[in-house]
């Protein structure tokens, strides 16, 4: 089960977020109470919180901040290419 | 002599004459003739076969010349032979045939023509013209609509193309880069050789062009994932064009749209597409993309515990990983490390657990005990080092894996001390080591796989003191598996038993409880050979115990179903004294047998009447039973001479001889008074 997705709360929430969270879904009636209380209980105590966050929660911003991206210079002008049509391979098979 | 005159009857003959032969251009002649003066309708008739017969020859011969003219490559009299003969034969095929050879003649035309407009430049005319040609017009039309600068026209035109040759590969390519199918380009012109200068700049231009569409992409229309496998070739194609700055930007692109298509594959809980996208990793992997790999298999093993294995790869190395990172977010971040990392260690266990009715459940949690300890052994090694962007220590096989196995041997051997006993830092060396593969297949009991990788092992590889320990364990627990298992192969691996029990003497001592526990002497057998091979080179008080005790009990059962006697029973026991002389099974035994043997002796001395050599025998025996069994043969005899025909006399001197012998023996055993009395009434019955 995924807590963070059953109380539809973010890795950053806190204690009271999740409290609301939990009133909120019971009021939705999506989830039955016992998969409600046990999100709740994974999400409140620091230790289950942390392991279920290592599992559910993917934050790839660290990743994607170590790949500096660089545009390569668009060569010509409206789509057409200043390449000039080569005889090069003319007459071979 | 004048000629004689004609009559019309004679020309009749001789048209009739040739008529009959078929000579009808001949006959028609003569009939036409006759008909001006006749007038006749059966002549009439006649002419009007002629003339049909004559026509038809003539179209014959009109085609033949026709064909031959064909051949001769002369179309134009051909065609006018053709026309001749259709105009009086109106037959289909020739209209056909005129038909062909009328177009065939305007194709030589244009084609003439195209190739007229080429040379000169003209293209889209060269171009129009080649289309109105046949043959290798479709090609040229297609070139010179690159050279005209129609290129979809052209591209339309290649596409059609069953064959293509590098001419016609390099003008489509071109005309594909003028329509922006940058990709399509390189991949059509994947198979030319990039020898001349200006094409190789071409297709740097292409390659650059197309990488600036691909960025243009991702930022319009964040297709992530379809860029990705874009840049994949892209990047093959480039790496022998594309300069370094603009080949790292297009492994940065790639990289970026991998993780981003990850990212939204993650939120959809599309898993499997997730571990198909993280393979290959980059090597080093930075400890982020552990960690994803590591959930990401977590995921996918919620479901099927066949991606346990994958998941034990990366998990407990993304654990002691993570510790870099703030554990947890927002309130979370005051969780204790320890008791985190303690619950994800544990959570993977509980996995497990659910999966265990399995056999990669088993096998996973035989091998995750390993790794577990292994791994908490290396946190306590490296806890001073240095952090970097790669985790400072792994599992094996992420090391194996991921090219960090020779630098956490080193870390073990550099910690040499910080182990308790020579075998666990051995162990935990091995598991890294070049054999480290092998130790793990242990653990899921694959012993025949552990073994036969280990042939895979380069020549000198055993001078590693890791790889020489991994080696001789997987020999030793291939060996305990073949004995367990009935399987003769145990002998080629016994050698490496007692370098295993010098480092670990637990494993010795688990062998010689186990054997010792054994109770059939049918299994027992191979297990004595063991010890036996085992003994000759280490020959341990354990070993030797153990070996003393299963000769013993196996001799003895041997015997106790009459397959041994009394005799081998004897050496048998006292060779496994000899081995181990502290063995009171064995020492009890062999007394016993040679008590037993005595008794024999004696016995068969006393039966075959050699009274002084079985009391001799009785005498110099060391057991006072084997003298007692003495007496008791001389009590069980009297009442045998009682009843026996002797007489008087003879029975005296009998029992006088046989008092004698028992009374060398001591004087006051009740048998001795039995045969005084005996004696004495025997002297009575002879005196009397």
């Amino acid at each position: 089960m995924n807590p963070f997705k059953i109380l539809d709360v973010d890795a950053g929430a806190s204690q009271k977020d999740i409290i609301q969270a939990v009133a909120r879904a019971m009021r939705e009636k999506i989830y039955p109470g016992r998969e409600l209380a046990m999100a709740q209980q994974l999400l409140l105590d620091p230790v289950t919180r942390a392991t279920q966050e290592f599992l559910h929660v993917l934050d790839l911003k660290l990743l994607l901040d170590t790949l500096p991206l660089e545009r390569p210079p668009a060569i010509g002008q409206d789509d057409r290419l200043p390449l000039i049509c080569l005889d090069v391979f003319d007459g071979e098979e | 002599m004048a000629k004689k005159e004609e009559t019309i009857h004679d020309v009749l003959a001789r048209a009739e004459k040739l008529f009959h032969r078929g000579n009808f251009p001949l006959a028609l002649r003569e009939f036409e003739k006759l008909q001006t003066e006749l007038n006749r309708d059966d002549i009439a008739e006649k002419i009007g076969i002629c003339r049909r017969q004559a026509d038809a020859l003539k179209v014959k011969e009109l085609i033949k010349r026709g064909r031959r003219a064909d051949q001769k490559g002369s179309a134009q009299e051909a065609l006018r032979c053709f026309e001749q003969a259709y105009e009086m034969g109106k037959e289909q095929w020739l209209g056909d045939r005129i038909g062909a050879l009328r177009r065939q003649m305007a194709v030589q035309g244009a084609d003439a023509a195209a190739a007229e407009a080429e040379s000169a430049g003209d293209f889209a005319r060269a171009a129009d013209l080649y289309g109105r040609a046949a043959g290798a017009g479709v090609a040229n039309r297609a070139r010179c609509l690159v050279k005209a600068g129609r290129f979809s026209e052209a591209v339309d035109a290649y596409k059609d193309m069953d064959t293509i040759d590098s001419s016609g590969r390099y003008h489509y390519g071109f005309a594909l880069a003028q329509t922006g199918r940058y990709r399509q380009c390189l991949q059509v012109w994947e198979p030319l050789e990039t020898y001349n200068d200006s094409f190789f700049e071409q297709k740097k231009i292409i390659c650059l062009r197309y990488a600036a569409d691909l960025y243009e992409r991702m930022e319009k229309e964040c297709a992530y994932a379809e860029i990705y496998k874009e840049v994949i070739p892209l990047l093959e194609t480039t790496d022998s064009v594309m300069d370094a700055r603009w080949g790292q930007s297009l492994l940065n692109l790639r990289e970026y749209c991998r993780y981003a298509a990850i990212g939204s594959l993650w939120d959809q809980e599309a898993f499997s597409a997730v571990t198909d996208l993280l393979d290959p990793s980059p090597v080093p992997m930075s400890w982020t993309l552990i960690c994803l790999n590591a959930k990401a298999w977590f995921r996918r093993a919620e479901k099927d515990p066949a991606f346990l294995d994958p998941l034990l790869v990366y998990w407990l190395t993304a654990v002691y990983a993570a510790d870099m990172t703030p554990v947890g977010s927002g309130e979370g971040k005051t969780a204790d490390a320890a008791a985190v990392r303690e619950k994800r260690v544990e959570t993977v266990e509980n996995l497990i657990r659910v999966h265990m009715d399995t056999e990669p459940g088993r096998k996973a949690a035989a091998y995750y005990k390993i790794e577990k300890e292994l791994i908490w052994n290396l946190s306590q090694l490296a806890d001073g080092r240095a952090q970097g962007t790669t985790p400072r220590i792994c599992g094996p096989r992420y090391a194996a894996r991921f090219g960090m196995a020779s630098e956490m041997a080193d870390l073990v051997r550099a910690n040499r001390a910080s182990f308790k006993t020579t075998a666990q830092y051995l162990e935990t060396g091995g598991y890294y080591s070049l054999a480290g593969e092998s130790l793990s297949l242990l653990c899921g009991r694959e012993y025949e796989n552990a073994v036969a990788l280990l042939a895979e092992l380069p020549p000198g590889a055993r001078a590693d003191e890791f790889v020489d320990y991994a080696v001789n364990r997987v020999h030793f627990e291939f060996a305990m598996h073949c004995l367990d298992t009935g399987d003769s192969r145990f002998s080629r691996y016994l050698d490496a038993a007692p370098v295993i029990f010098d480092l670990a003497p637990d494993s010795e001592k688990a062998f010689t409880d186990k054997v010792l526990a054994i109770d059939d002497w049918e299994t027992l057998k191979p297990y004595e050979d063991a010890l036996t091979h085992i003994h000759r080179k280490r020959p341990s008080d354990a070993v030797r115990s153990a070996l003393s005790l299963v000769m013993t009990r196996r001799a003895i059962d041997l015997y106790n179903q009459d397959q041994l006697t009394l005799a081998a029973l004897k050496g048998i026991t006292g060779k496994a004294l000899m081995i181990y002389p502290e063995n009171e099974m064995a020492r009890g035994t062999l007394n016993d047998t040679l008590k037993d043997l005595e008794t024999d002796a004696i016995f068969k001395a006393f039966d075959r009447g050699k009274l002084n050599k079985a009391s001799r025998m009785a005498r110099e025996s060391e057991y006072p039973e084997v003298r007692d069994s003495f007496f008791e043969f001389v009590e069980q005899s009297l009442p045998l001479l009682e009843k026996s025909d002797l007489s008087g006399d003879e029975k005296a001197v009998y029992l006088s001889d046989l008092y004698a012998c028992a009374s060398s023996l001591g004087t006051h055993h009740r048998v001795l008074d039995k045969l005084s009395m005996m004696l004495n009434l025997s002297k009575k019955e002879g005196a009397g």
